[in-house]
């Protein structure tokens, strides 16, 4: 009986140093969150959508090649939280946006999460502030 | 396959259930809530029979028992958890589709988990007739424990890719 319950705590104490690494970061494990950069450029589709919200932007390179980036944001509750709504962004529409870029160099980047909202500037206005802060 | 596959998520995308879940503000928090209660409760009595099997809490009843007593709660936990899931995945099957860590999950880990599971149901008819169980039975049970700790695994690293 001992042995048994021995074995169960080994293996409940093995489960859980296991689940701590993957549920911490909530689904920004390939994204470099320690690096900001700042992507300007024309949105091509807003999804304004579960599980989370997709900006996708055309940016401008140094080479003047067009990069099309696809930012993550989070829940339409989270990001309704923020002062979003889905006619926030739309096709056309000249942004400033903050990303935390993804780790592998694609052009994908996290610039929301359920505790976390990078700046966003849609045609001079920041999205969340009360007026333009510029 | 792939692409029949990758038409059959497109048009649950495209369903009233699947456009409900994505665009409203509280359903897709509510079908994750449902989801996650279904699979608890069925985690929850696959896990007490396990441990019994293993000869944990030996003394209150035999796993054929304890099986029994559980076998309604242990299905209904299955159609909840199958319901909320569904739901989820229609909101954006084809994303789901293309994610490696869903195709792990649905696509070999819970199939096989859920064969074994019905498997060592059953045989827990016959392990399971004195308090003292068989050590294959002892190995099943383990057996099953992790193949649903790995499915849980799987899921949550849903999001991280």
């Amino acid at each position: 009986m001992r042995r048994m319950t021995l074995s169960i705590l080994i293996l409940t104490a093995g489960i859980s140093l296991f689940s701590n690494g993957t549920s911490a970061h909530h689904g920004v494990a390939h994204y470099d969150m320690k690096r900001t950069i700042v992507l300007t450029g024309t949105v091509a589709a807003f999804d304004w959508g579960n599980p989370h919200c997709l900006v996708h932007m055309d940016v401008m390179d140094d080479n003047g090649h067009f990069q099309h980036w696809t930012l993550e944001m989070s829940s339409i509750f989270a990001m309704s939280k923020r002062g979003w709504s889905k006619d926030t962004v739309k096709r056309g529409d000249q942004v400033v946006a903050e990303t935390h870029p993804a780790q592998n160099g694609i052009p994908l980047g996290i610039s929301s999460g359920p505790d976390f909202g990078l700046k966003f500037v849609v045609n001079g206005k920041e999205i969340g502030k009360e007026s333009s802060s510029r | 396959m792939h692409d029949s596959f990758l038409a059959f998520c497109k048009w649950l995308e495209s369903t009233w259930w699947g456009t409900d879940v994505r665009s409203s503000l509280w359903a897709y928090p509510f079908i994750q809530l449902i989801h996650f209660t279904g699979l608890s409760i069925w985690l929850g009595t696959n896990a007490a029979v396990d441990m019994r099997l293993l000869g944990v809490g030996k003394q209150r009843q035999t796993a054929a028992q304890l099986s029994d007593a559980l076998f309604v709660w242990n299905w209904i936990g299955f159609c909840i958890v199958v319901l909320g899931g569904f739901l989820l995945f229609s909101a954006t099957a084809s994303t789901y589709f293309a994610n490696p860590a869903f195709q792990v999950k649905l696509g070999m880990l819970v199939p096989l988990a859920l064969v074994w599971h019905i498997v060592v149901q059953r045989k827990t008819h016959t392990w399971g007739q004195t308090s003292d169980t068989p050590s294959v039975a002892k190995l099943a049970g383990l057996v099953e424990l992790l193949l649903w700790i790995s499915v849980v695994t799987a899921a949550v690293e849903i999001p991280n890719h």
